[in-house]
């Protein structure tokens, strides 16, 4: 199966105008990054590594050039998609851990969720999971004031996973860190991409970082110089609780009856077994249940990786350490496949946001 | 984002700056509290000027007298008739006569009115001291200070016998009596039982008839008119009085809406700071994924709050000043041997109306920094420290 890229930039340059300059931040970059993989942007400030980062996120819309998104166009997005995917498709951790300090931990990760208007209790729940995963079960209802910086970015990876995306974009993540805590951050995102399988794009200055990397894009003003393939990444010690993104929530969904879809979930936990053929069936339920609430083109590409993707979950599941050549392998969808309880995860929150955009637009 | 979220939201934001907010509230508690206690001030006053000037009773009461037409008589039978008219609660004939007052040497000249009991009432004539008739002796007559002013008396004559020489209309059936003055009153003239003018004719000189309702006047005063009969009613001067409290309430109003547009001022002054010292996180919230809608919610459910909170502060605030006031003059008045009156009345859809426009204002003051929110440039917003 030919791979298709998870994000695609294409001739990709930012010009600004600083008085009467004209400065480009950026000249005409083309990239593909793949699903699965751990890239590094690596150059020295005022690369316009992170004006790329920016760009891949939607936050502002290049001067020239294209980002597409599993083949989506960003410029076609409207505000409200713009947001959405801002919100679900990716997830983004900052230098500045940016924490809303009015808020407690448990708030501040399940902000993104209050934004589709999810119930409390749901909202709690899933916040809890994700703070178990980065290890910081009891500060739940500490404010950020009251946090190390180490623990404040942790919540801030955490917040970055709410709405499960496929893809974690930090910012100098550790920039402002001290070595051990931003050793734990570090730990946390390689475990993110090789135990969760997850897209990471990290922006950072810091060379020790790129041995983690698959592959590092080297920038320098404005321009991407090198793009190296690691062909050995470096061992580290994964964190365990990660895996818990995907099979603690097994657990997770039992308590959450309420929600229609959700009740599929958990009828196809009890009759769940290991086989592949277990998991496909799960998948089109799940899918049934969305199309209820309106099929769309794009979910439905996604619905056939994950099938495909279903099959191969053997193969992939529990490599603690991915190498170059595994992750090329690794197919479309798989992050999201790797486990089952996953997939109908996604299902679900694809469904819940196809409820939440119709209430917009009502 | 589901409302209760957004609350919640802007209600940690408030409690954030406790000190500027407080202030910002306060500003509407002087706002709200000094239109509430000027406006009920000018509702007090209409009530009480109402009460005062136009008694609602007498308002109902048509005084029916004889007409042009020759044939057509004001007697004891057609009072009866005007009983038979729809919506008519009492008829009261009235017998009016010329009366020579003694007693003693004191002599006055007065106008007699034999009346039914119930006339004293239906025509609000109020007793000062003593009592109304009774209806049950021929004997007995309420008279008006004026009678013992006249007169020339120092002495109470209040359960005293006057005697009253009583000329009829034809100036014959002249007839002395002797009566009891049971009740003094504020009204002009000698009331005495119907039947004590004995009048050789069955002659009334008016006749007094009450409707149910101040509404059903016009149609019974019509109908009476139709027999004819000529008909007086009371004006009814609530409609001017009301009108005149309409302006002053304005006025009044007027001077409160001046502290409330200050406050309105520091609303959307606190709101724009606000917005200054939130920029970075709201550039967060919308890196995040939140909907521009979602910011501008929050801001402006956060000036809402506010004016929601000076509304309902306010309005007790202006209740307070008023029941404060009422008191301290209700204590002087009542000491001097005065009246205590209600000086201030909120009726409820004015108490609602004031929160609900505090409310509305504060959400109008919150607008613009609520766009500007919305409308900020995510990355901009993030890079702002």
């Amino acid at each position: 199966m030919a791979k298709t890229p998870v994000i695609k930039a294409s001739n990709l340059s930012k010009t600004f105008k600083l008085g009467k300059n004209e400065i480009t931040a950026l000249h005409s970059v083309d990239f593909e990054i793949f699903s699965g993989e751990f890239i590094c942007f690596f150059g020295p400030s005022g690369c316009g590594k992170s004006t790329l980062l920016s760009m891949l996120a939607g936050l502002q819309p290049p001067s020239s050039g294209k980002v597409l998104v599993r083949g989506k166009d960003l410029s076609v997005l409207g505000k409200k998609e713009i947001s959405k995917y801002r919100r679900s498709k990716i997830g983004m951790v900052f230098q500045q851990f940016n924490l809303i300090l009015s808020m407690n931990v448990l708030e501040n990760i399940a902000l993104p969720m209050a934004f589709d208007g999810v119930s409390r209790k749901r909202r709690a729940q899933r916040a809890q999971h994700l703070l178990s995963v980065v290890g910081l079960d009891d500060k739940k209802k500490d404010v950020p004031a009251d946090l190390s910086g180490g623990q404040q970015q942790r919540v801030a990876v955490a917040r970055s996973l709410i709405n499960n995306p496929w893809i974690i974009m930090a910012d100098e993540p550790t920039g402002n860190l001290d070595s051990q805590s931003a050793d734990e951050v570090m730990k946390l995102l390689v475990s993110l991409s090789r135990k969760s399988k997850r897209t990471v794009i990290l922006i950072t200055h810091n060379p020790d970082y790129l041995k983690f990397a698959d592959r590092v894009f080297k920038m320098k003003d404005g321009h991407i110089l090198t793009v190296e393939k690691n062909k050995k990444v470096a061992k580290v010690e994964l964190l365990d609780s990660v895996s818990k993104l995907g099979t603690a929530k097994d657990e997770e969904a039992e308590d959450d009856i309420d929600i229609e879809t959700d009740k599929v979930v958990e009828k196809d936990e009890e009759s769940s077994s290991d086989d592949g053929t277990d998991n496909v069936e799960k998948t089109e339920i799940a899918k049934e249940s969305r199309n209820d609430k309106g099929p769309s083109s794009d979910e439905d590409a996604l619905e056939k990786e994950n099938v495909e993707a279903v099959e191969e979950t053997e193969e992939v599941k529990d490599t603690g350490e991915v190498s170059q050549e595994d992750a090329n392998d690794i197919e479309e969808g798989n992050p999201d496949t790797i486990e089952n309880a996953e997939t109908t995860e996604i299902n679900k929150e694809i469904a819940k946001d196809e409820e939440s955009d119709n209430e917009e637009q009502a | 984002m589901k409302m209760i979220d957004i609350i919640r939201i802007a209600i940690g934001n408030l409690s954030r700056n406790r000190l500027r907010t407080l202030l910002t509230i306060s500003g509407v508690v002087v706002g709200v509290g000094a239109i509430v206690f000027l406006v009920s001030l000018g509702f007090g006053l209409q009530k009480l000027a109402l009460e005062k000037i136009v008694n609602l009773e007498a308002l109902k009461v048509i005084t029916v007298s004889p007409g042009s037409k020759l044939d057509v008589f004001l007697n004891s039978q057609t009072a009866q008739e005007f009983q038979n008219i729809e919506n008519v609660e009492a008829v009261s004939p009235v017998k009016r006569s010329v009366a020579n007052i003694n007693i003693g040497d004191a002599k006055t000249e007065q106008v007699m009115y034999g009346v039914k009991p119930e006339f004293l009432a239906l025509e609000n004539i109020k007793i000062t001291r003593g009592t109304a008739l009774s209806g049950k002796n021929e004997n007995e007559a309420v008279v008006s200070k004026e009678v013992v002013t006249n007169l020339g008396l120092k002495q109470d004559i209040l359960n005293k016998s006057i005697t009253v020489r009583t000329i009829g209309a034809d100036s014959k059936n002249i007839e002395n009596m002797t009566i009891k003055v049971v009740g003094i009153s504020d009204e002009k003239g000698v009331y005495v039982p119907y039947d004590t003018i004995k009048d050789g004719e069955d002659n009334l000189s008016s006749v007094k008839v009450k409707v149910s309702d101040k509404q059903y006047v016009p149609n019974v005063k019509k109908s009476i008119e139709s027999l004819g009969f000529n008909t007086s009613v009371i004006k009814d001067q609530s409609a001017s009085v009301n009108q005149i409290f309409y302006i002053i309430k304005i006025v009044l109003g007027g001077f409160g809406m001046i502290a409330f547009f200050v406050a309105a001022i520091g609303i959307f002054n606190t709101m724009t700071i606000s917005l200054l010292e939130r920029t970075h996180e709201i550039g967060v919230m919308k890196a995040i994924g939140g909907y521009d809608k979602n910011i501008a919610m929050i801001f402006i459910t956060e000036s809402s709050l506010i004016g929601l909170f000076g509304g309902i502060f306010g309005l007790t605030a202006g209740w307070l000043g008023g029941v404060a006031l009422t008191s301290i003059i209700n204590l002087l008045a009542t000491q001097s041997g005065g009246e205590a009156v209600s000086l201030f009345n909120i009726p409820l859809y004015f108490s609602l109306g004031t929160v609900f426009f505090s409310c509305f204002i504060s959400t109008v003051a919150g607008i613009w920094p609520a766009r500007r929110a919305a409308k900020l440039n995510p990355l901009e917003a993030l890079r702002y420290e």
